[in-house]
């Protein structure tokens, strides 16, 4: 089931909702609701998935307990790493081991060794680099003495399988969402409502009307031509932007109708004008948690320069990584990371703003900036190096004056779904907001016009036969 | 009450435009044209000519009130001419045949909808034809097309909106995406099997109505190889099916559209095209025969008229699936022979 379908619009967040409701008021029954309908609406991606989730969350509430009950440093550290090596083997398993064992037959191929080695092959697990992030976040969080344990299994299964960022995100931890979850909430008022469901219907349009037409301009996007490149790297970029930002918007707006307030995991991104701070506008909850997680604990910018750049690189190696078994991913990771490096030896933001004054300077950053990001996409989205290669190629027949063709069309295409995103994007990061927050500040006329144009441009140009959410698969 | 309409304000005005709009572009009579893609809805991507069929016979044949309702693979699309067949036995026969990549899943949505306006026309249909050739029915994909998806998005739900793309939607739509503002379908290269744009694909749709949804295979005959003779049966995957299940894929399909034709109050006639190769000699042939006859026996109301393998001279053929006009005119002939001595008079 996934949140742009009728099944879940029309049915099974309004019966959740309903149940919900009327149990409110006492939270264990409230928080067993949240759980089963979680634990539904993952299963019905496929009833063995729920093992994958269910032995990661079962295995860190017993570990967080005996972490917490323990004062012996040792002993509390080695069931922390218990909880390390169980649920990072649980997604290298998963995620890694085909991708692993087909570069090993490989290797072994290549030096004649055997060309009978097995490949394994294990089913994609969806969401699961989110909640064994969610999980493991809370077990180190009682290791560090941040966060206690919690008694009630059904209070801490409802922060694991909360449905709305079950799948993709954003990743809360325990002392963000438990909280939350453990206390009666009141009922959400009607004025809280309103925009809750704008928040989902505005992820549902843009998913539908300008993810999934980005995603069909890049998979047109036919290499061979000259420039095409471009247009596949820019319509990615906002491709896997609006996809993603989407889930997120709907997930957030779900969130609020239990009264559960979700972290924002995207703030207008490309309007950043250096690599950090890209990333403290691109999925977000992801960032942070390499940050708190991987970055400080291998000593952030504590030591030297070098020491500095050695542990972004290391950190932005491995946030490649989770995104996914591939080198692909991992040039993605690593050229991220050298991009800060980069920006930390020499803040090319502030040069141009130094050269140019703030007023012309800030936008020429910004611009710098997306192209960086967009080269970065071109890897991470390329299907085979070959692809990628045929892409950079792409691109720089633009300079040798070969003709342009198919890119004009294209170019229009791209500019047509563009142009909203801008703009909408624009007015957010003019008030160092998301778009859909402004929606309390709108007049009644221009609310109603929202709905209107969405719901006509839902109906002449949303795909119908929907793209999966692209973060589904990490 | 107050604070809800304070608070829904904006979207309730919108419904009302909504409401009003819509209900003013329904009393405007408005063609039934296609849009980009319109089963999938994906205005980028080439319409696939198959989807146009499915669409077309819908719109042309489904309100003819008939005793046969064919569904199917292309085989029968192009193989069975319902004016040759209703010679021989009576009441009208329509060829809703159309494209393996349907799916059995696909055929039983699409019969439904067909069933649907069969009964509002006030037609009253007998029998449910199920056409295919066996090296469909050797496939293990039945289910792994997205199309049975799209039709069911399209047909099979209660929000289902096929018409809602029309008219002047359609030519805002191909405006923004094509520069045209024409509610017509436009520019639609298809797939391999058209050659050509649909300016000379329209005088062949129109005829459909005239055929009963019946058409002559487009293109030039391709030579028959003997590799192709073979079932593209995956023996593994055969074996492990047989392992596992206790029939094989197309008896549990064969199964759900019979259970799904008695629901329906109509007898299921199954017909297998003709093979224009020793097809009988692959290795899986006894297996799907043994599985047809289990199903026979299963289902002993089912008419089968004709043998699972029927051997025809390749000259009759376009490809290994599809026959020509002059094979198709003789397996009409044969299938209404064998009809009529199975008691279908």
């Amino acid at each position: 089931m996934t949140f742009q379908s009728y099944e879940y619009l029309f049915v099974f967040l309004p019966v959740v909702f309903i149940l919900y409701t009327l149990v409110r008021k006492n939270a264990f029954a409230a928080n067993t609701v949240i759980c089963l309908a979680g634990l539904i609406f993952y299963g019905m991606s496929g009833w063995h998935f729920l093992f994958f989730l269910m032995a990661s969350a079962l295995l860190d509430f017993w570990l967080g307990k005996k972490i917490a009950s323990c004062e012996e440093q040792d002993k509390r550290k080695r069931w922390l790493i218990i909880s390390c090596v169980f649920n990072v083997g649980m997604l290298s398993l998963v995620k890694y081991s085909p991708w692993i064992t087909g570069n090993l037959n490989d290797l072994m191929r290549w030096s004649g060794f055997s060309d009978h080695a097995v490949l394994m092959a294990m089913p994609m697990v969806p969401g699961i680099s989110f909640y064994t992030f969610q999980t493991l976040s809370y077990t180190i969080d009682i290791y560090k003495r941040e966060e206690h344990p919690r008694r009630n299994l059904m209070t801490y299964m409802s922060f694991v399988s909360f449905f709305p960022h079950l799948v993709a995100g954003p990743i809360m931890r325990s002392r963000n969402l438990l909280p939350q979850l453990e206390k009666v909430r009141p009922s959400v008022t009607w004025e809280q409502a309103a925009p809750a469901i704008f928040l989902i219907i505005w992820g549902v349009f843009k998913k539908l009307v300008l993810a999934d037409n980005f995603g069909d301009i890049v998979n047109n996007a036919n290499l061979n031509d000259a420039g095409a490149g471009l247009i596949f790297a820019y319509a990615f970029a906002m491709q896997v932007y609006c996809d993603f930002s989407a889930y997120t918007d709907v997930a957030r707006g779900t969130a609020r109708l239990f009264k559960v307030e979700l972290n924002v995991n995207f703030l207008t991104p490309y309007f950043s004008q250096n690599p950090s701070e890209f990333w403290r506008r691109w999925h977000i909850t992801l960032s942070t948690w390499v940050r708190d997680y991987v970055y400080i604990p291998l000593g952030g910018n504590r030591g030297g320069a070098r020491q500095t750049m050695r542990n972004v690189i290391i950190t932005m190696f491995l946030c490649g990584l989770w995104h996914g078994a591939g080198t692909n991913y991992i040039v993605w990771g690593l050229w991220h990371g050298a991009l800060l490096a980069l920006y930390y030896r020499y803040p090319l933001d502030e040069m141009l703003k130094r050269k140019f004054g703030s007023r012309l300077g800030q936008p020429l950053a910004m611009i710098l900036m997306f192209q960086l990001v967009c080269i970065g996409w071109i890897f991470f989205r390329g299907e085979s190096w070959q692809q990628i290669w045929q892409a950079f190629y792409s691109i720089g027949e633009i300079f040798r004056g070969e003709p342009l063709g198919a890119f004009t069309q294209m170019l229009y295409m791209l500019a047509l779904f563009a142009l909203p995103v801008f703009l909408t994007d624009y007015l957010g990061w003019k008030r160092g907001t998301e778009y859909p927050e402004l929606y309390t500040l709108m007049p009644t006329w221009l609310k109603t016009a929202h709905y209107v144009v969405m719901f006509y441009l839902l109906i002449f140009l949303g795909k119908r036969l929907s793209n999966d959410f692209i973060y589904f698969q990490f | 009450m107050t604070s809800f309409i304070s608070s829904f304000k904006p979207l309730l005005i919108a419904l009302c435009i909504i409401l009003a709009v819509e209900a003013a572009s329904h009393l405007v009579p408005v063609p039934q044209r296609y849009n980009s893609d319109l089963l999938t809805l994906a205005p980028q991507q080439k319409e696939r000519v198959t989807n146009i069929f499915l669409i077309e016979k819908m719109n042309t044949l489904a309100n003819m009130p008939a005793r046969f309702l064919q569904f199917g693979d292309s085989s029968g699309f192009y193989g069975l001419k319902p004016e040759i067949v209703t010679q021989r036995v009576k009441g009208e026969w329509l060829n809703f045949g159309c494209c393996a990549r349907m799916g059995f899943g696909g055929y039983r949505t699409y019969a439904a909808e067909v069933l649907k306006h069969q009964r509002a026309a006030g037609g009253n249909p007998t029998f449910m034809v199920i056409n295919i050739t066996p090296y469909y029915a050797a496939t293990r994909e039945f289910e792994e097309s997205e199309l049975p998806e799209a039709l069911h998005l399209a047909y099979g739900q209660p929000w289902r909106y096929e018409s809602w793309l029309a008219g002047w939607r359609l030519s805002f739509t191909n405006w923004l995406y094509l520069g045209k503002p024409v509610d017509e379908f436009l520019d639609q290269r298809t797939d391999k099997y058209w050659s050509g744009d649909f300016s000379n694909m329209r005088p062949e749709l129109d005829r459909l109505n005239q055929t009963h949804g019946w058409m002559e295979r487009p293109g030039p005959a391709k030579p028959i190889t003997m590799d192709e003779c073979v079932f593209p049966v995956d023996e593994e995957r055969l074996e492990w099916y047989a392992r596992r299940q206790p029939q094989l894929l197309l008896r549990r399909e064969l199964n759900e559209t019979a259970n799904f034709a008695k629901t329906q109050g109509l007898t299921l006639v199954l017909l297998f095209n003709p093979v224009p190769c020793e097809a009988e000699r692959s290795d899986s042939a006894a297996t799907l025969q043994r599985e047809i006859e289990a199903f026979k026996a299963e289902w002993p109301d089912v008419i089968v008229p004709v043998d699972f393998i029927r051997r025809y001279p390749p000259e009759l053929f376009k490809d290994i699936w599809h026959l020509n006009v002059v094979g198709a005119e003789r397996n009409s002939r044969e299938i209404a022979e064998a009809l009529v001595k199975a008691g279908v008079r």
